[in-house]
């Protein structure tokens, strides 16, 4: 009996897997003086939906964080170790993070409209170095409303707020906003778990699109959500990568037992 | 319990109620045209309103609040976003508590001691700045609460676009905050329109037009209202309860504004 | 492994596992029995062959309805999704092996009262000893989830194909011989065929079994050697010709 390939969207052609978007090396990251990930070594490849799964306490949050620097907010949480985009090491002291930022997009797990209108929510980001005219804001709003699937259902509301619209089309929001500014890797944070089962449908569709033209890494605790949508997975627990790899393979034959575990249902 | 509740509800009720009353059928004898245009009456004297010393209130209260407001947001916001956990946080925190429940009469001494004695008169500057003591732990108190009811996952969503601290404080949070943020200046404001006893150390009062440069007693509803109506002259009096009244429906009209603001925020 | 977190998958798996060895169970027993009644003549032993079969075929229907559920329902991965699979795939198997118990079963009751020559009867007795050892140890092997012993049944399947080839040849010429026993022999032809089969089946198990356990097909050719399909026999110089 041959075991056929999953269907073909889901596949990475031979280009595709060649390249990398992002390294981590030994990446270890502590919160004040305990340590919650333990020497990473990961590759993210470029134009690939790339799922972190685990249990509770993982470090899967963890790590997608330290993609971005949001840690960096908080006194007392550090890294150590690199993370290289485009051979450039973002953990470093001389990155301006404000530029990170913009080329790595991250969209949370609840939806968080600002308390502006639709259109002054998706614009933000554009509108924060002030060098950009009102046209190209205005064209890259609607640009990125399109791409993230809402422009349809909001064109003609622009000016209410964005408060106004549903759960799921607010994740969308949240998800146009990051677009607006022509990131190159998004980071999603568990984005379905607030969403009813429809919207988290479209949520999916949208993410399965979006990786035509950005790196993706999601985390998610939903097993099925990952086999679905991820072209790689890394299975963690306990701040340690225990297996990373095809997503075909992780949820059909995993090689580590505690993955096999894991994705069965018998841990975690 | 529940009845015990009741009773203790009903008691306060009770003596509220009494008190309005009483504000509302004296004070609506004195009510006219003239409450609002006339100065104040000299001793004895018949007719004359309360004109100058709603004004002098006016002033002075305006004055209060705009010293305060900026000081307490900017306090608030301290408070809440940048300097949280830190030691001098918390030591802020703490003297705002106090300096909130301090008895005015305190801060009226100390403004007499700080500005009046020194200027050799009283003023209304020094009213202000006494009233302004007042407001700014109420607005800071308001401000730090209400910002901190903003959640984080809004401030992570600022940053993660590349937005610098500042600007996701001020175009996102304030913005967020900003209906509470005015409830708790409308409260100060009310508060401090009704304020007499550090009025009595700095600004005190005057019998007519103040001087528009503010040296000098300043004429204003809560002395004024003291003054008559400890007063044997019946006019006085019920000039006095008229302008109780008035400052009762002001406070009255504030804190309806502050909750139907809030309200139509939050919903 | 671990239980699952959720019991009801646990006794779901165990339940398929459970329904598979009352399935093995009765296609073993349908094998002896047909046998035994083809070399005793007993009409009344294949009367009972035929009967349990439809026991068989409601076990494997149910086989395949519970496992449709438990996919819909808690959508398996890794070895339980293989479990699954496994399990109707070997319910089919051994439903076709009682199938082809039962068409043995009905041809022994076709030539009740005809001459049963020993040495034939010798011959198909023997292969279905054969068949039903493969099935057996299959059915222990995936029990024991025991890949070794699964490859080993893999590679015995030439020995009932060689039997069968030789069976072949030995009815061929006794056809030849004796006109009479024609009808006897044809029976017989498709009684080892019918045995060969199973082999067949026992084999198809085997390899179920290796991808149950390692997540792979079993490589390589299976090794076939039915030559039947290409035998020929001349008739002996001066037969008698009718």
């Amino acid at each position: 009996m041959n075991l056929q390939p999953l269907s073909s969207e889901n596949a990475s052609s031979p280009a595709e897997t060649a390249a990398i978007r992002l390294v981590v090396r030994n990446l270890d990251f502590f919160y004040g003086d305990s340590r919650a990930l333990k020497a990473i070594n990961l590759d993210i490849g470029d134009r690939e939906v790339t799922a972190l799964v685990g249990p509770s306490g993982c470090g899967k949050s963890t790590l997608l964080r330290t993609l971005n620097r949001m840690y960096s907010l908080y006194p007392g949480q550090r890294a150590t170790g690199s993370v290289l985009l485009d051979g450039r090491n973002i953990l470093g002291p001389d990155i301006d993070l404000n530029e990170l930022r913009a080329r790595v997009g991250m969209v949370f797990q609840k939806p968080t409209p600002f308390p502006m209108s639709i259109f002054d929510n998706v614009a933000f980001g554009l509108r924060l170095d002030g060098r950009l005219s009102a046209a190209d804001v205005a064209a890259r709003t609607e640009e990125a409303m399109r791409k993230a699937a809402l422009w349809d259902e909001v064109k003609d509301r622009l000016k209410t707020p964005g408060a106004s619209l549903s759960g799921g089309q607010q994740q969308r929001l949240c998800i146009a906003r990051a677009i607006a500014l022509r990131p190159e890797v998004i980071l999603f944070d568990e984005p379905t778990s607030a969403l009813d089962p429809i919207a988290t449908a479209r949520i999916e569709e949208l993410v399965g699109e979006l990786r035509r033209d950005y790196t993706i890494v999601i985390v998610t605790h939903n097993m099925q959500q990952a086999a679905r949508i991820s072209q790689k997975t890394v299975f963690m627990y306990l701040g340690e990568v225990v297996e990373a790899g095809p997503t075909s393979r992780i949820f059909m034959n995993p090689t580590e037992n505690r993955t096999q575990d894991y994705v069965t249902g018998r841990f975690g | 319990m529940k009845l015990a509740c009741l009773a203790a509800t009903v008691l306060c009720l009770f003596f509220l109620g009494w008190i309005l009353l009483m504000v509302v059928v004296e004070g609506g004898k004195g009510l006219s045209l003239a409450l609002f245009t006339e100065p104040t009456p000299g001793p004895g004297s018949d007719g004359g309103g309360l004109a100058n010393a709603m004004l002098g209130s006016l002033v002075l209260t305006t004055f209060g609040i705009g010293v305060a407001t900026p000081i307490g947001v900017l306090a608030g916001t301290y408070l809440a976003e940048i300097g949280n956990g830190s030691r001098l946080a918390s030591t802020v925190r703490f003297l705002n508590d106090v300096l909130l429940s301090a008895p005015s009469i305190l801060i009226g001494v100390f403004v007499y001691a700080l500005m009046v004695e020194p200027m050799g008169s009283y003023s209304g500057w020094a009213g202000g700045v006494a009233l302004a003591i007042i407001a700014t732990p109420v607005i800071v108190r308001a401000t730090e609460d209400m910002l901190r009811l903003v959640p984080p996952s809004l401030r992570e969503a600022g940053i993660a676009l590349g937005a610098s601290q500042a600007r996701v404080i001020t175009s996102i949070v304030w913005r967020a905050a900003r209906a509470g943020i005015l409830t708790g200046i409308l409260l100060a404001t009310a508060r401090i329109s009704g304020e007499t006893a550090p009025l009595l150390f700095t600004a005190l009062n005057n019998n007519s037009w103040f001087d528009p440069t503010l040296v000098g007693g300043v004429a204003n509803l809560p002395v004024t209202i003291y003054q008559f109506a400890l007063s044997p002259f019946e006019n006085w009096q019920t000039l006095a309860w008229a302008g109780a009244l008035v400052i009762t429906l002001f406070i009255l009209a504030l804190s309806i504004l502050g909750r139907f603001l809030l309200d139509r925020k939050t919903r | 492994m671990p239980d699952h977190i959720i019991t009801a998958f646990d006794a779901d798996l165990g339940g398929l596992r459970h329904a598979i060895a009352e399935m093995g169970g009765i296609a073993e027993k349908m094998l002896a029995d047909s046998t035994t009644a083809l070399v005793r003549d007993d009409a009344s032993l294949a009367q009972g062959v035929i009967e349990i079969d439809s026991r068989l075929d409601a076990l494997q229907r149910d086989i395949e309805e519970r496992s449709i559920l438990i996919i819909a329902r808690r959508q398996p991965m890794a070895a339980d999704l293989r479990a699954i699979v496994s399990a109707m795939r070997i319910a089919g198997d051994l439903e076709r092996a009682g199938d082809l118990a039962k068409n043995t079963a009905k041809r022994v009751l076709a030539m009740t009262g005809h001459t049963h020559p020993r040495r034939v009867v010798a011959g198909v007795s023997h292969m279905s000893d054969l068949a039903a050892r493969q099935l057996k140890e299959v059915l222990d092997a995936y029990a024991a989830d025991d890949v070794e012993a699964a490859k080993v049944v893999w590679n015995r399947d030439g020995e009932i194909d060689a039997l069968n080839n030789s069976l072949f040849r030995e009815l061929l010429t006794y056809m030849m011989e004796d006109p009479r026993s024609i009808s006897f022999c044809a029976h017989m032809l498709f009684c080892a065929k019918n045995l060969e089969r199973i082999g067949d089946h026992a084999t198809n198990i085997a390899e179920t079994v290796h991808y149950l356990v390692t997540g792979e097909a079993l490589d390589g050719e299976r090794p076939k050697s039915d030559r039947s399909s290409f035998a020929i026999v001349e008739a002996p110089a001066g037969a008698a010709q009718k």
